[in-house]
Order: structure tokens, then C-alpha cells, then sequence
């Protein structure tokens, strides 16, 4: 097992790279690595690339260059079928808006990942202890139009973590939650982390990015600043007013 | 994916639109249901026109005049087969007991009573040749025959239609205004043969040829043999008989044929076979429109569903269980639309057949045959959408509203 988590040079994603005149280039050649346990934020203006870029650290799309690193295997030489299996050994994600599936109740839901990948002869049991984790225990049968905002991120959450993957990785996990079930989501990511799960998360919001250990800020598909959040976030906050100022 | 996750995970996405997943079976359901009903009807045809012509004899074979062939059209003389004929082939060897045989038809009186019946001129060898019963009285004897006796045995539809309840036996019946006395009544043998010899009437042959309707020519020489697997033997034998009898040269052709019951047999297998497999075609029909139904619908559960697969490929599934995942759906469906259709043709052909008084039967090769086409329908018509479902980008299927 290695140090790093995730390991990423020079990468870059573009799209209609065949086409100069159209070639959008949403990750402009970023290189950083994530140590085992870190807890890493991406910040960045809407369209800076943060969210090409954590599908790519997800293994849902595939870098148009660079090397990107997962567990220690270089992710451009996979197969579809190999990446599927990465994903699903590895990574565990938690969208904005929840991306449960709305015919299933949250149990199914969450035994959904080990649906796919090795058998799980106890699917059901660690689905359920995942649900428990996640202090929804009791909802188990309930359909996810049966429950509040809150409760579905829980549902995702415990989705996202039932295979013990090494990485979760979180897009904007609670841009859809008012302030006190965002505070209620956040803790349970920092449990989870503080369980030693790695954490990666893209977000719009500085006092949510504030709590991790680290801010990668992203500015037109390049990295502006790395470093530990305070740090970070403190020249972004300053970049933020001088554009307004200046606008 | 284990399979058997993938059938539950298949049947649990079916279970939540029931009412779409039931029209979406319906067309199959009728496609399968009619073809099971065609089927049974095709084997039950088979199966009576097998017992009609078995009811006749396996060992029995018939010489017609003329070159052969069923329907009206019949080429060569029509007057070929005579008495003296019947006489040779019975010295034939493997020859048990010939029958020669005179038809015409006519109405019967008795009374105020009449009816229209088939009267077939026979000889003694008749009964025996066609193993008929007689239910009360006498069959036609051979004294009857040599004395020219004016009697008559009834089939027993025309006993009944002419004498109601009451016997028959001793009373004289009209025939072309000559008056006959009926010796003997058939017993009833039900539908069971081309004309029902319940709907016929007997008379000595040389009356028949001789006051009843006159000529010397007859309609047919029934030809029992020994053995059945004397058949081609025996028929080569009556063929150049009579050819030499009725002095034919070499490039004419047969003015006579001899056909066995299991020739017959063949010849109307072959033709409700033919039958069965054009109106099950047609019936196949349906089950491909029921298909492309099926096909319909999952394409447009694809479309419904891409932010399903999204996730489902974000947590880990490959784009072969997706596949898998619609293809099974789209195989469940059709399958088990396939099930409910055979149920649904079982129950089709129960009724046909106790109302419409139909034989049918249910072939095991037919119910088979129907669910496992209804699950190549599936897996045919399901290829497509479930191809597009799998080849769909998780990225792009996520984004999906």
C-alpha cells in the first residue's frame, strides 16, 4: 500500500481535442498528490475545472493527458471493465444532489455498490451496519421519496462508504441541505474521515472548505494555490474582493 | 454480477412500473397464446384425421379407378375396376380377403320418412374388410349377394333418421322406389372415416350393379392383406395385375391406383402439417410485433433511466452488467409474457375444444417451442436498448435530469 492516495501529473482533460477551434481545455496540466488520510477541498469559480477534475479522481472519465495515479495504478492503461472495478474497490462518491435511485429503499440503495465487483455473500448485513453508521438505522425499508434532504445525503453517504473504500470523494455534498443538515452531513464526513478514510471534496462554500485539511484552489483549469486551507482560502477570499472591487 | 442478483435486480426495476411492464408483455402474451392455439389445433387435426384413417385399417389397401389423386379431377377412364378384377387380385398371394365395392347415392323411404344416404353396393367380404359391427339383424351374406336379395343393412344415422327409436329389422325401406328389407343395423362408429359409414347404406352388390343403379363398374376394391409390411409388396402385385388385365402398354400410364391407409395417412399428416406451419407463421407474426413492442419500451426505459445508470456505473458497475441488467429485463419481460400467453392457449384451447367441439391438443414440443421463442424475442429486441444503455457515458449520464 502506498503513501499517497492519489497521485496526479501534469494532467490534463480536454475536451473536442481533435477540433483546435472548439478544444476546451477544463484541466490545463495539474500536478498534486494526496496523502493516505488527508482531507482535501477543491475550490475554485464555476467552470475553473473542479468537477472534471474529481471525475476523473473518481475514474469516470478518462485524462486526454498526464498520469494520474490511484492506489498506486496508473489509470490511463485500464480497461473499462478494470477502471469499473477500481472505482468500485476505491472510491466512494457523495453528490450534490444525492443520485439515489427512487424505486429502491435506502437498504437497496446502499447495498447497490456491492451488487457489482467480488460477491458479497453478507451484502445485506453491511449495508445495514453502513445505514447504522450513518444513524438511519431505522429507515432501512424506507423509498428515498420517504425521506427528508438530510436523510437521503446520510443514504448516499452510507451508500458511499459501505465497500470501505480508501477514497471519498464529494461534489458539493451540501449545496442541496439547509445550514443545520449541511452541519449534520459534515460531521459525519469528518467521522468518516477521522476514521481514516482519505477526502477529497469540491465546494463552493469557504466555511465547509475551511474544515478540511488542505484547499487545492483552481483557477481556469490550472492550480492557483495548494496548501493548508487557511492558508489558501485566505488569498482566495482576497482574490475574490479585489475582482468584485475591480468589477 | 452473479446472475441471479442480476434476475432480481431485473425483475425488482419490472416490479416497480407493473402496468408498464404488463403492456409491455401483452403483446407477447397473445403472440404465444395464439401460436399455442394453432399448435394444439394443427396436433389435434393430426391426431383425428390419424384415428379416422386407422379406424379403416393399417392392412387395407384401395384400388379406385382412374390415375389416383383426391379432389374431382381424375385423369384416364373412370370405369376401369370391375368384378372380375376383384376376383383376381383375391387369388393374389398376401391377399386376405378382397371387398369390391359399388357407390352411389339415392333417398330412402319408409313411410312418411325420407332421407338422402349414400348406398354402397358390398359383397359378404365387406364387413369383414372393413371391420364393421353389426348392432342388431344381419350383415349382407354371401347368399344374398349370389341370390340378387333385395335387403339392406342401415348405417346407424339413417336407421335412426327413418325409424326413430323403433327396430328397423324385418320393415321395407324405398330405394329408388324398389323395396328392401332391412336385415341388419351398423353399429354406430362415430366420425370415422371420410364418409361416416353411419351416414351409408349397404346393399348386395349385384343388386346395386344390377336393378339399383346398373353398369358393372365399381367405385373401389378394398384389399385387405395379411401383413401390414406386405403393404408395397402386395400394391406392386395388384399394379401389374392389373395392368396386364386391362391390357395397358408400357407408355400408358396406370388407368387405376392403389394406395395404402399409411399413404393416406401421410398424405393428410402432410396436409394439416402444411396448415399447422402457415397459420403458426402467421401466429409468429405476432410475437415479432410484440418484440418490437418490448423493444419500444426499453428504449424508452433507457432514455427514462440514464441518471440510474450513471450511478450504477459510479458505483462500480461495468458497462457488461448495465447490458445485462436491460437485456434480462427486456428477457423477463418477454419470458414471462411467454408464460402467461401459454397459460393463456392452454386455457384458449380447453375452451375451443369444449365448445367448439374441436380436437385439440396441446403439444409439449409447442409449449417449449412458444417460451422459448417469447425468450429469443427478448434477448433479440432487447439487444439494442440494452446496448445503448451500456454504452452510455456515466459523466454525461450523471449530468442527466
Amino acid at each position: 500500500m502506498t503513501d499517497d492516495v492519489l497521485d496526479v501529473r501534469e494532467l490534463r482533460r480536454t475536451f473536442h481535442a481533435d477540433r483546435a477551434e472548439l478544444a476546451v481545455h477544463a484541466v490545463a496540466g495539474v500536478t498534486f498528490r494526496v496523502r493516505r488520510g488527508e482531507s482535501v477541498s477543491i475550490v475554485g469559480a464555476s467552470g475553473c475545472g473542479k468537477s472534471t477534475l474529481l471525475q476523473i479522481l473518481g475514474c469516470l472519465d478518462r485524462p486526454t493527458s498526464g498520469s494520474y495515479r490511484l492506489e498506486g495504478e496508473e489509470i490511463g492503461s485500464l480497461s473499462e471493465q478494470a477502471l469499473a472495478a477500481l472505482r468500485n474497490r476505491h472510491v466512494g462518491f457523495v453528490f450534490q444532489s444525492f443520485h439515489l435511485l427512487p424505486r429502491l429503499t435506502a437498504l437497496e440503495n446502499v447495498a447497490l455498490p456491492l451488487l457489482y465487483g467480488p460477491y458479497h455473500p453478507d451484502r445485506v448485513e453491511r449495508a445495514r451496519a453502513a445505514l447504522e453508521r450513518v444513524g438511519l438505522g431505522d429507515r432501512a425499508h424506507h423509498h428515498p421519496s420517504e425521506m427528508s434532504g438530510g436523510q437521503r445525503q446520510r443514504t448516499a453517504i452510507a451508500r458511499a462508504i459501505v465497500t470501505r473504500p480508501s477514497l471519498l470523494l464529494c461534489d458539493e455534498p451540501t449545496g442541496a441541505l439547509d445550514t443545520r443538515t449541511s452541519e449534520d452531513v459534515l460531521r459525519l464526513i469528518e467521522e468518516i474521515h477521522q476514521g481514516g478514510a482519505t477526502v477529497v471534496m469540491v465546494t463552493h462554500d469557504m466555511s465547509v472548505a475551511r474544515r478540511l485539511d488542505r484547499t487545492i484552489w483552481m483557477s481556469d483549469g490550472r492550480i492557483e494555490r495548494d496548501g493548508p486551507s487557511h492558508d489558501v482560502l485566505e488569498a482566495f477570499v482576497e482574490r475574490l474582493a479585489s475582482d468584485e472591487v475591480r468589477a | 454480477m452473479r446472475l441471479r442478483d442480476a434476475v432480481a435486480s431485473a425483475i425488482q426495476s419490472l416490479r416497480g412500473n407493473r402496468m408498464r411492464t404488463a403492456l409491455t408483455a401483452l403483446g407477447t402474451v397473445i403472440g404465444v397464446a395464439s401460436v399455442v392455439i394453432v399448435l394444439a389445433m394443427g396436433e389435434g387435426a393430426q391426431a383425428s384425421v390419424a384415428d379416422r384413417v386407422r379406424a379403416l385399417g393399417t392392412n387395407i389397401l384401395t384400388v379406385r379407378p382412374g390415375a389416383g389423386g383426391f379432389g374431382p379431377v381424375r385423369t384416364g377412364s373412370v370405369e376401369t375396376l370391375t368384378l372380375t378384377d376383384a376376383e383376381a387380385i383375391a387369388r393374389l398371394p398376401g391377399v386376405r380377403a378382397v371387398s369390391p365395392e359399388a357407390s352411389g347415392s339415392a333417398q330412402l323411404r319408409y313411410l312418411g320418412a325420407n332421407t338422402s344416404a349414400s348406398v354402397v353396393g358390398v359383397t359378404d367380404a365387406y364387413f369383414v374388410v372393413r371391420t364393421l359391427d353389426i348392432a342388431s339383424g344381419l350383415g349382407i351374406s354371401s347368399m344374398d349377394d349370389a341370390s340378387r336379395a333385395r335387403v339392406v343393412v342401415l348405417g346407424s344415422n339413417v336407421a335412426s333418421d327413418l325409424f326413430g327409436a323403433t327396430s328397423p329389422l324385418g320393415e321395407r325401406v324405398q330405394i329408388r322406389g324398389i323395396a328392401f328389407r332391412v336385415v341388419g343395423v351398423l353399429a354406430q362408429v362415430g366420425d370415422a372415416g371420410f364418409i361416416s359409414p353411419d351416414d351409408q347404406v349397404y346393399v348386395p352388390l349385384s343388386v346395386h350393379t344390377g336393378a339399383l343403379f346398373g353398369g358393372t363398374s365399381l367405385s373401389q376394391i378394398s384389399v385387405a392383406i395379411q401383413r401390414e409390411d406386405q403393404a408395397a409388396e402386395v400394391t406392386a402385385r395388384i399394379a401389374s395385375l392389373l395392368r396386364l388385365r386391362h391390357a395397358l402398354r408400357d407408355d400408358q400410364d396406370d388407368d387405376f391406383s392403389v394406395r395404402s391407409q399409411t399413404e393416406m395417412l401421410k398424405t393428410m399428416s402432410a396436409i394439416t402439417g402444411t396448415l399447422t406451419a402457415l397459420l403458426s407463421a402467421v401466429a409468429l407474426v405476432s410475437l415479432v410485433v410484440g418484440g418490437i413492442g418490448i423493444m419500444n419500451i426499453m428504449l424508452a426505459s433507457v432514455t427514462e433511466r440514464t441518471r440510474e445508470i450513471g450511478v450504477r456505473m459510479a458505483v462500480g458497475a461495468r458497462r457488461r452488467d448495465v447490458l445485462v441488467q436491460f437485456l434480462l429485463e427486456s428477457v423477463v419481460v418477454s419470458l414471462a409474457g411467454g408464460l402467461a400467453g401459454t397459460l393463456l392457449g392452454v386455457l384458449g384451447a380447453m375452451a375451443i375444444a369444449r365448445f367448439g367441439g374441436w380436437s385439440m391438443i396441446v403439444p409439449t414440443y409447442g409449449v417449449v417451442l412458444a417460451l422459448g421463442v417469447s425468450a429469443l424475442v427478448g434477448v433479440i429486441f432487447g439487444v439494442g436498448p440494452a446496448r445503448r444503455a451500456a454504452s452510455l457515458d456515466p459523466v454525461e449520464a450523471l449530468r442527466q435530469e
